[in-house]
Parts: C-alpha cells; structure tokens; sequence
C-alpha cells in the first residue's frame, strides 16, 4: 500500500503546480494551508507539506511510527507544526483502516472479516463526513473567526481515539497473522506442504500457496489465518481488555456485533441443522477432512484435556476421534472443535455446541424426524447474552431428541441388557450349554481350532429355542472371538496406561486394536505356551449404529474383562463338579465294594483328603462367584439401571454408564494386578488339582483290578507320549492322557517352585510322579502310590497358602479400593476357619 | 437344551407328589393342564425344557415317568384335568394290578420282572434329552412300590447311567405313630441301604414333620395328604428354581449338588421352607414379615425343618445353602450372613471352611404372592442321623423277634438267607457313624470313617 500512495501521489505532484514555500508565508496563512493539506491527507489524498515518508512497513508497523511516518514540511512553524504532529496519527489510523478494509474485504478474508470491514467502513464514511463538515467550517471560516488548528484539534479528538482503537484492533488482527505465518513457516510449513502436494486438493489449498493470488497484500503467502472465530476472539478479547472505557466498549461492541454476524448465522445452522456451510474455513466446528495446516498443532481437539468434569465423555468416549474404530456412520464423527477459532464467548459452550450439532447429524443419520426445532434468531438476541439461553436450548433438545432415538427407537436399555445377559452372564445357561458343547474344541490351542467352529456352536446354543434367550433379537449380534492376549496380559495392558481409569479410555482402544487381530500373527508372548481356546475366549458384540454412539470399543473392553474373569471362574466350578460327578465313589462302586474283605464301606484317607479339599476348593470359588456376580454386578447393574431411566442426556448416560464398569471392574478386583495374580493362581491349582484328583481316583479303583488293565493304559501312555501333542487321544478311561500329564507336571513343578522342595524335589521325581500316573509296572506301584499322596499333600497346603493370601490382600486393599472386599473375605471365611494375618 | 432331568415317580407316594409338582411346575410356567402355554404366559426368562418337552410348536410334556404297580393313583390322574399333560407312553402300570402289598421285597421283585419294560421307557426318555443332567425319583420309603421298585431303580439307573446324576426326593414315614404298615421298618431299611449307596442326593422328607409344620403353620389339625403334598411340590420347585429361572449360578444341578456334599455318603439333605401359607386355607393367609433376614433367620429353626430330628448339642451343618426368592438386595443378604454369624445361629463342622452358600432367584411372574421374598433351605446336617439312628432302633425291635418276615422269605432275594436285611443294617449304621464322625474335629485325621464300631 504504501508503493500505490507513493506512486499516486507522486503523479499527482507531478501534475499539479508545486505548492507555495510555506517559510515565505505568515504564520495565519501557514495554519490554513496546512489545515488544507491535513483534512485533505485525512481523507486519503495526498498532502503538499505532510507526506509519508518511505520507510520500511516491514521493520515497524505502521501504527507504531504513528505520526514520525509522516514528513512534515520543515518550514512550517514551529508552533503550528507540533498541533500538526499531534493530529497526524489520525491520519495514519486513517491509512491503516482503509488499507484494512480494502485487504480484508476480499472474499478469502472470509465473512467475518467482510462484515468487520463493512463495519469499519461505516465508521470511516462517518469520519469521511466528519472531515468534509471540517472542510465546510474551514472554508466558511473568515478573517476575524478563522477556522484554526486548535478548533481541528478540538473536533478531531474524539475521532482521533476512536481511530487508534480500531488502528491497534486492526495491528493485533494482522499480528495474528504474521505470528502463525512465522510460526507455521519455521516448523510445519514443509511437512505441510509436502502434505499438499500428496493431496492435492481443489480449492482448499488456494489460500496457502498459490502464488497467483499474491494481490491480496504483501503477506499473501500467508494464510489469512485471522479470519471468521479468531477475529472475533481478537475482538471479544479486545472487548474485554478494554471494558473500563464505555466509549470503546462500545465501540467494540458495535464492531463484535457486525463482525459476528455471519459467525452466529454459521453457529445457528450448525445449531439447528448441524450443517457446516463454511467455504472460509471461518466457523469453529469443522469437518475432521478439512483440516488444515492452520489448525494443526494449535491445540484444536482441547475437550478430552478437560480435568474431572469431561470423564468418560472426551471425544474418545463419544467416538468423535477414533474413527477408526467403527465404522458406522462415519459422518457423525467426522466434526471436531477447533478452539482457536472459538471466540472466548463461546468458549464454555463449545462442548456442547460442537455435540449439539454432532447429535442432530446423528439424529439426521438415523432418519427418524424432521427439525422440527424451532428457535429464535441467535445473532438477534447476541447483544442480552440470551444465545447463551439458546445454545443451551439447542443442545438440550439434540440431546433429548438423540437420548429419546437411542432409548426409544433403538431400545439402547435392552441392548445393555443383552450386553449384561451375555457378558455378565446372568441367565448363564447358555454358557454352560456352550462349555459343554464346545468341550473337546476349548481345550485345543488357539491355532488348531478355527473360530468359525465356535462360533457355529455358539450359534446353535443361542438359536435354542428352549434357551431363555430363545426370543432375544440381539443373540445374533453375539460373536465369539479368540483373543490373542492372556487375560493377564490384556488387564495388564489397560492398567499400564496409568494406573488409573482416566487413563483407560486410550489404552484400551489400542488394546482393542490389536486384540480385534487373530492371533495368528505372532504375538509378543509367542515363547509362552500357546494360549488355549478356554483361554483365549471371549464375546464381542455387534453393536450397530446408532447405539455404538453409547457403547463404543472402548465399553466393550470393559465388558470382555469382566467376561472372561466370569469365564475363569465359571469354568472352574465346571471342572470342580465335573470332578464331584466323577469322584462320588464308593456307593457308585457297589459290587466292587462288595468283595472288599474287613469293612467294604471303608474309605480310603486319602479319598476323604481329595473331597475335602475338592470341597474347599468348590466353596471358595461359588463364593467369589456369588460376590462378583450379586454384590458387584448387580447391585452396580440395579444402580445403573436407574440411572438410565432418569438420564436426560447422553452426557449423564454415558457417565453412568463408564461409572458403571469402572466400579464393576474395580470390585470385580481387576484393578489390582496383584489381586488378579493370586485369583489366577487360586484358579490354576484348583483346576489343575482336578485333574490329578480325578485321576487319582481313577488309578485307586482300577488297582484292584488286574494288571491287564495297567499294561494296556501303559501301551496307551506310550503311545500318546510318542505322538505330538496336538493329538489328544482319549483312553479308555476318557481321560486325555497327554494334558494330564503335563498338567501334573506343571503341578509338582509349580509346588517346587512356591515350597522348598522336600524329598521328591527333584526333577527326577516330579517325570516319575507324571509317569506314574500313567501307569507304570505294577511294582512300582506302591512308590507311585506315596508320591502322589505327597502331591496331594503339598496342594492342600498351596492351597490352602494361597487362599490365605488372598485373604489378607482382600483385607489389605480393602482400604485402598473398595470395602465391599470384606464382604468377599467373610463369605469366603465365615467360621475363621482359615488364619489370616488379622487373627495373629 | 442341556441340563434336562427326568423325573421317576414310583408308588402311589410318588405319583402324588409328583402331580402336585408338575402342576405346581405348570402354574409357575403358565403351563395350562392340557400342556399348551397360556396366553398370558409371555413374559418369559423361564427355562421350560429342564423339566419338560415340547411335542409340537404348543404342547409341553413334563419329562416324567409316572409308575406304579397298582392303578388306582395312576387312574386318579389320568380322570383329573392334568390326564392330558403326561405322555401317555410314559405311564406305565402293572397289568395285573395287584400292587406291592406295602411289602419291599415284592415291589423290588416286581419290579425286576417289569424291568426290561421300564428301563425301556427310560431310555427313550434319555435318548430324547440333548446332555441329561440325571434323574430325579420321587418315592416314600416306607410303602411296597416306591421302596421296592424305588430301590430297583435306583440300583439300575447307577449301572445304566453311572455319570448321570441321580436325585431322591424321598418321603420318610411317621416315625412318630404307630404305623399301619407293620413291615415298615424293613421296608425304610432296604430302602435306605439303596438310598445311601446307589443315589448321589436324597432330599429327605419326614412325613411327621411336614404334618407338624402344617398344624403349626397352616392351623390345620389334621392335615390332608394332598396338603402335605402341596407342602413337598412347593419345596420341590423352590429347590429347582435355579434350574427353571436361570441366573448368575446354579444353573445346572451338579453345580448346586456338588457344593452341599462334600463326601459323598453324607450326602441326605433336609429342607426348609419359609414362608408357608396356602390359598386352601383361609386362616393360613396371613402375611408374615420377610425381610430377607427374618426369612433366613427362620430357616434355620428347627421347627421349619421338614425332617423331625432329635437335635443335639453336637450337631452341626456341613453345608448350606439357601434359594431366596423374590426381591431379595445383597447387601440385605450379607448383613443377615454376618448377624447369623454373629449370633451364631448356625453351627458349623468344627473340620472344616465353613459357607453359607445363596442363590438369588425370580419367582414365578404368574404366581401371586403376598410375600416380598421367600426362601428355601438345602442343608446337609448331621442331625440327620438321630432319624436312621430311630430306623435302625424300629427294625432292631422287629428284627429281633424276626416278626413279620414271611412275605419277605416269600420273595427270591430272602428266600435263602436275610443276609440283604444285615447288610442294609450294616450300610444304615456305617452312614450313621458317618455323620457322628463329621461332628468330630478329627474327622479328616482319622479318615477311616465307619471304623469306630457300630
């Protein structure tokens, strides 16, 4: 700009006689003339005796030379000269104002700043006015009432203020710009522009690069990233910082109220159609495509950061920025808040704006009614501060109206109650028809087993028409899945984010990520024994949109947790009375008894001994059963449910509902991964001892019998033992051998390794141990017969160790997590029959 | 469906009881007598096929095996509106119709010479089940039929399906009164010595007690069999309401048999129930308190036991577990567990953990009931003994002057020596001293249970 006033006014010098020597005229004649030139540079023309001087914009803004950017003539009077000085800088405002308008009024400046400039210009026509009513007092002035200098100042002075406060509105609006251009230019620009150059977009890329629109200014490279929401920050703040002085309040106001204009026009249709129509990329809600080098890297995406208040409704848990995840419905996530664009006025609201306009989109996408919604003009109620009223009535209603679809339309409570019924198992027969089913499928490893097979038996245990959930339309939405982690490994996984649960939400959708894999891709734990089905089993959930809105990856997870810690547990007291039905003995041996020559009812101890513990085993476990599934699930499920009912909005809900399985989780003792071990270790040796109970009692009442038998099992072992595990053969018995085996040894392995090892420490005994399970000559019999009986020995006191343990860490993290675990340690110990460290 | 049971009703005890059940298990599933589903019966959350089948799209058939060797019960049911129900084929009388005489050795006799036919209709009955979780024999040990066929059965069942689970709902006799059945004593013995060796659980039903219960509760001086009978289905169906309703746990009967018998002879239960009325009975309608403390407070009185027992100071529970129907909250549950533990109102074997096992489960939608919550109590309690202990003593007085013997040397398996009569004393008082030695804190040490003499 100042190239083109140079240039103007240098053709109009040229044209025009030059101007008389002012150091020859007196003083009164110097005033006029420079009066003259004053309302004449005031009003854009060119000066005679005031001229720019030509220094560099780009060192010093032009506000801040204020009136040294102008040459005054050096003959004038000394006097007159400094009233000059004091009223050039309204001059140079002038400048920089009209330049503003003329730069920002282009149509890439975007509405807002069109608007500000319309409202600047008014202002400045106002002005135009003023100095033309001056130009009349001053040409009407006579000899003896000369217009003077001082009368200039006097009219001139409140426009002069006025001016400066648009002057330094309008450097801090160009700053903005300078500022990001800097910034962006030195770290993103290059990644930036290789981005635009992979994607080349039409249109969007015009404001950034392309040199041919250099005639907006002489930053045209630039982005004009002061533009729509900023500017009005900039003004809002502006507004703010100077709300002691009325007459720039109002002002500012004047300017805030045009400039916003367009911005609550976009606000307001985003409010009730939750459409974007915003080719300047002005508004604060944005499509996540639109992104631009601009809004990367200024913190946009600012909801989830929000301390206690944002839990569980960041944008993660609203499936605004993880649409990876699920895939439905990918338009409703697409939006995100871009916070520099928000003006400070909004920024409260922008939470619920954004959502707001993210739930009528959703609400659009399910179809079911028109926008009905009728509300008052937001611009027009700007200036009462009632658009907050209005913000708050439009998200009240996009909340209602999408709560009233999921629950009404898409039956969202009964859809959680599927999601408790097949996760919390609490109508479990049909697990327990599925473990009986899938029975011989379960015990292979993940690899061998294809979980199509699976799944085609949990489809014909859930399509029976006799099961309870015969009439459930969600059992379709059931699918087994093989997870590829340990149940350690995953809760380990979620818990190693941090500790806490406000740091779940992330890990656990990468968890999720990768737990959605088939484990045939080689997982980190691939040195461990492979993972076998009962293992790795878990449900997912086909959770259809809209109601993955509520119940998103990330809930699922949680849900899968708790599955497959019911699972541990259920398929424990499984094998327990699976081993009850086969240990009852000696009534169930009649005719064996029968022969027996003392007392023929007379029990082994070491039967007595294996009942017993069988019996401990079996109570302890139904005990921590009925705890998780009655005191925490649901009591925790009853409380949620009502929450539910009386939830007003999807905020309150999901709330609910992350509160919900957070608690679920914590008392279900999945928080502690101490806790997790010693239930895990509690559940090992208890199956693990079925196993060799089992047997046990098998080898004790074929002994009797020839030793035909023991050589044919002999044959057997031999054979199973040669043939790779993967191949289980049954024996006659219907005893997998091979697992047994194994079984046992990782049993007297493990007792090794948590007591001393006594005399049969050694590996030597612990193959023999195995081996003589299996059967071995019929001499050796009577040793096999006391080793086992050692083995026994040493689980009832693991056993009984372990539980210990359990106890005193239930009573010790009862303070820190959840006094509900006292209920678990009375139950588990209601006649103190177990010493714990309280006791001592 | 998995999990099926097959109910075998034997003698006219059985067959009675059992029509109380099935109609009691027709109401709570809005089963209507013919077998179709009642219009109102939509609400659902029920398992129908543990206990029944469907022939067609409609009709529901009980899994049930109504026997006897005399027609006159059998033909009381086929002319009652419930004729329709059964499966016909299922329905099985002896032609001659002459009965067993109340006299065991005859029914166990013809029973044998019946066999092929019964075990027959059990089989399909088993084949027509997907995973069978076992049977279920519904007798009184004191008759000809239900004792001797009873006993047969069972001894068959244990060969025939040795890993199916094999429940008894058996119907002790009036110890208290002098019984009109003089051969009684040796019909409860012989009947015993099946019960503690070829069943895997006996839910034990005192005749005496069940009366004591209604005069009591009822304020029916002289009840009726078909009240008493009422009294037993209600106990039946609360005890299988899990299985019926499914929930959290005990969704299959080994789970919930498994927790309650821990050595497999101790394994005769005695149940409670609270509250009783009856719609019968106008006086009995009264509504009582059933705060979920008060309900678990009274099972474990003795006087709501159904089994009279001599209590001693000695006895003790080996396992509980209670069903609370209804609206029943946790949290209520476990402040009525720690004030029963503070009280101690339980007495628990001194061996071993000691757990008060719960289950929480609907009732019936179509049943209205006054009552908030009701509940049921399965216990293996030592006490129990003192009522074989009484039936050793009854045969010992008859036995001694070997009264009554010849209908019995009538019968193949006496004629040659009463042997069967020893041995069955010897099983009886060897589950006897079971029982003593789980009162015992040496039990587990000393192992070699039975050995401490008779």
């Amino acid at each position: 700009m100042p190239d083109r006033d140079d240039s103007v006014s240098a053709a109009i010098a040229a044209a025009t006689p030059a101007p008389p020597d002012l150091g020859t005229l007196s003083p009164l004649i110097q005033q006029q003339l420079i009066i003259d030139d004053l309302l004449y540079v005031a009003s854009g023309g060119p000066g005679r005796y005031l001229q720019l001087k030509n220094a560099d914009p780009d060192t010093a803004p032009l506000y801040q030379q204020r009136a040294s950017a102008w040459r005054v003539d050096t003959r004038l009077d000394r006097s007159l000269r400094a009233m000059v000085k004091s009223l050039l800088p309204a001059c140079t405002y002038y400048l920089i104002i009209r330049d503003f308008v003329v730069e920002y009024n282009h149509f890439r400046a975007g509405r807002v700043n069109q608007a500000l400039c319309a409202a600047m210009d008014e202002i400045i026509q106002e002005f135009h006015t003023l100095i033309a009513q001056l130009e009349h007092l001053h040409r009407s002035g006579t000899e003896s009432e000369p217009f003077t200098l001082q009368k200039l100042t006097f009219y001139l002075q409140p426009s002069l203020t006025m001016l400066e406060r648009l002057a330094v509105l309008i450097c801090i609006i160009k700053r903005q710009t300078e500022q990001n251009f800097l910034a962006t230019r030195q770290s993103d620009y290059r990644d930036y522009c290789q981005e635009i150059l992979t994607h080349p977009r039409e249109g969007d890329a015009g404001p950034t690069v392309e040199p041919g629109k250099s005639s907006l200014g002489r930053r045209t490279t630039a982005p004009l990233v002061c533009r729509g929401g900023r500017t009005l920050k900039v003004l809002a703040g502006e507004m703010l910082t100077r709300c002691g002085d009325p007459n720039a309040k109002r002002l500012y106001g004047f300017l805030l109220s045009r400039a916003a204009k367009p911005f609550l026009a976009m606000l307001q249709m985003w409010l009730r159609r939750g459409e974007v129509h915003d080719p300047c990329e002005e508004f604060m809600i944005r499509p996540r495509d639109r992104l631009t080098m601009v809004d990367v890297g200024m913190g946009e995406l600012g909801l989830g950061g929000g301390g206690g208040d944002h839990r569980g409704l960041d944008t993660n848990g609203l499936g605004a920025s993880s649409p990876d995840g699920w895939s439905t419905g990918a338009s409703y996530s697409q939006y995100v808040i871009c916070l520099d664009m928000t003006p400070g006025f909004l920024r409260p609201f922008s939470k619920k704006i954004l959502l707001s306009g993210m739930y009528l989109n959703i609400i659009r996408a399910c179809k079911t009614i028109g926008h009905q919604h009728q509300s008052n003009d937001v611009s027009a109620t700007f200036e009462g501060q009632i658009y907050v009223l209005q913000i708050e009535n439009a998200y009240q209603y996009a909340n209602r109206t999408l709560l009233w679809i999921l629950t009404e339309q898409n039956h969202l409570l009964n859809c959680l109650r599927a999601m408790k019924h097949y996760f919390f198992l609490d109508q479990s027969d049909f697990l327990t028809h599925f473990l009986d089913l899938a029975h011989g499928e379960l015990r292979k490893p993940t690899q061998e087993v294809p979980l199509i097979k699976l799944q085609s038996l949990m489809d014909v245990v859930l399509q029976n028409s006799a099961s309870v959930g015969a009439a459930d339309p969600y059992r379709e939405d059931v699918k087994v899945d093989l997870s590829c982690h340990r149940f350690m490994d995953q809760v380990q996984l979620v818990l190693g984010g941090g500790g806490g649960s406000t740091a779940m939400p992330t890990t656990t959708t990468v968890s999720t990520g990768t737990l959605a894999q088939r484990p045939d891709q080689g997982t980190p734990f691939g040195t461990a024994q492979p993972l076998t089905c009962l293992e790795a089993l878990t449900l997912d959930f086909v959770v259809t949109f809209p109601v993955s809105l509520v119940i998103t990856p990330v809930f699922v997870t949680k849900y899968q947790m708790i599955f497959r810690h019911l699972l541990q547990l259920k398929h424990t007291e499984h094998v327990l009375s699976q081993m009850w039905l086969g240990t009852r003995n000696p009534p169930r041996h009649r005719s064996l008894a029968k022969k027996g020559a003392a007392n023929p009812w007379q029990v082994p101890q070491s039967h007595q001994r294996i009942w017993f513990l069988r019996n401990c085993m079996l109570n302890s476990v139904r005990q921590i059963i009925y705890y998780t599934c009655w005191e925490v699930l649901e009591a925790h499920w009853t409380y949620f449910e009502a929450k539910l009912v009386s939830a007003t909005t999807i905020d309150e809900l999901t709330f609910a509902h992350t509160m919900f399985l957070d608690n679920c989780l914590q008392q279900c003792m999945l928080t502690v991964p101490k806790l997790m071990k010693i239930i895990a270790r509690l559940l090992a040796k208890c199956q693990a001892f079925a196993v060799f109970a089992s047997h046990f009692m098998r080898s004790e009442t074929a002994s009797p019998l020839a030793a035909t038998s023991n050589t044919t099992s002999t044959t057997a072992a031999t054979t199973v033992v040669a043939t790779p595990p993967s191949e289980h053969s049954v024996n006659d018995n219907g005893l997998m051998l091979s697992p047994t085996l194994r079984a046992l040894q990782t049993i007297s392995g493990s007792l090794n390794h948590t007591s001393p090892p006594s005399s049969s420490g050694h590996p030597s005994s612990q193959l023999a141990t195995g081996g003589g399970l299996l059967g071995a000559a019929a001499s050796d019999q009577f040793n096999h017969r006391a080793q086992q009986e050692q083995t026994l020995a040493k689980m009832e006191k693991s056993y009984q160790q372990t539980l210990e343990l359990l106890l005193d860490a239930l009573r010790h993290y009862s303070d820190t997590e959840t006094p509900l675990f006292l209920n678990l340690v009375t139950k588990l110990n209601l006649n103190n029959y177990y010493s714990t460290g309280a006791d001592l | 469906m998995p999990r099926e049971i097959i109910t075998l009703q034997a003698g006219q005890c059985g067959n009675q009881v059992g029509t109380e059940f099935w109609s009691r298990l027709c109401a709570e599933h809005g089963i209507s007598p013919d077998g179709t589903l009642e219009d109102f019966a939509t609400e659902g959350g029920d398992r129908k096929d543990v206990f029944f089948y469907q022939a067609d799209d409609e009709h529901y058939i009980p899994r049930a095996l109504l026997l006897d060797l005399e027609p006159r019960v059998i033909d009381g049911i086929m002319t009652s509106p419930y004729a329709h129900l059964y499966n016909p084929e299922n329905i099985f009388c002896s032609k001659d119709g002459s009965g067993a005489g109340n006299i065991w050795a005859q029914g166990y006799a013809q029973a044998e010479k019946l066999c092929e036919e019964v075990l027959d209709m059990v089989d399909r009955e088993a084949d027509g089940s997907d995973s069978l979780e076992g049977f279920t024999l519904l007798h009184s040990i004191a008759g000809g039929t239900g004792s001797g066929m009873g006993s047969f059965l069972l001894e068959k069942l244990n060969d025939r399906y040795p890993k199916k689970l094999i429940q008894t709902y058996s119907v002790f006799p009036n110890n208290e009164e002098v019984s009109d059945v003089v051969v009684q004593p040796y019909n409860s013995m012989l009947s015993l010595k099946r019960l503690t060796t070829n069943a895997d659980c006996v839910v034990v039903l005192d005749n005496s007690a069940l009366s004591r219960i209604i005069a009591d509760r009822l304020h029916i001086p002289d009840p009726s069999f078909s009240q008493t009978n009422q009294l037993v289905s209600t106990v039946m169906a609360a005890s299988t309401q899990t299985l019926r309703y499914p929930g959290y746990m005990n969704n299959d009967l080994v789970s919930m048999v498994a927790s309650l018998i821990p050595t497999p002879k101790c394994h005769f239960l005695t149940t409670s129930y609270t509250p009783f009325t009856s719609d019968n009975v106008e006086k009995a309608k009264t509504v009582r308190v059933t705060t979920v403390f008060d309900v678990m407070r009274r099972l474990l009185q003795p006087k709501n036991r159904m089994v009279s027992i001599a209590s001693s100071k000695r006895n003790c529970y080996i396992s509980l577990f209670n069903i609370i129907q209804g609206e029943a909250d946790p949290t209520e549950v476990h402040k009525s567990l720690l004030r029963i533990r503070e009280r101690r109102l339980a007495q628990f074997i001194p061996w071993g953990p000691a757990s008060i096992q719960v289950a929480l489960t609907r009732k019936s939608p179509y049943i209205p009931t006054a009552h908030r919550v009701s509940g049921l109590m399965l216990s293996n309690h030592t006490s129990i003994a003192s009522l074989f202990k009484r039936t050793i003593d009854q045969y010992d007085r008859l036995r001694k002057r070997n009264a009554f013997l010849d209908q019995f040397k009538r019968e193949a398996m006496f004629s040659e020596d009463l042997g069967e009569f020893d041995e069955a004393r010897e099983v009886v008082q060897d589950l006897v001293n079971e029982y003593r030695a789980c009162e015992t804190p040496e039990y587990l040490q000393h192992g070699q249970s039975g050995t401490d003499g008779a």
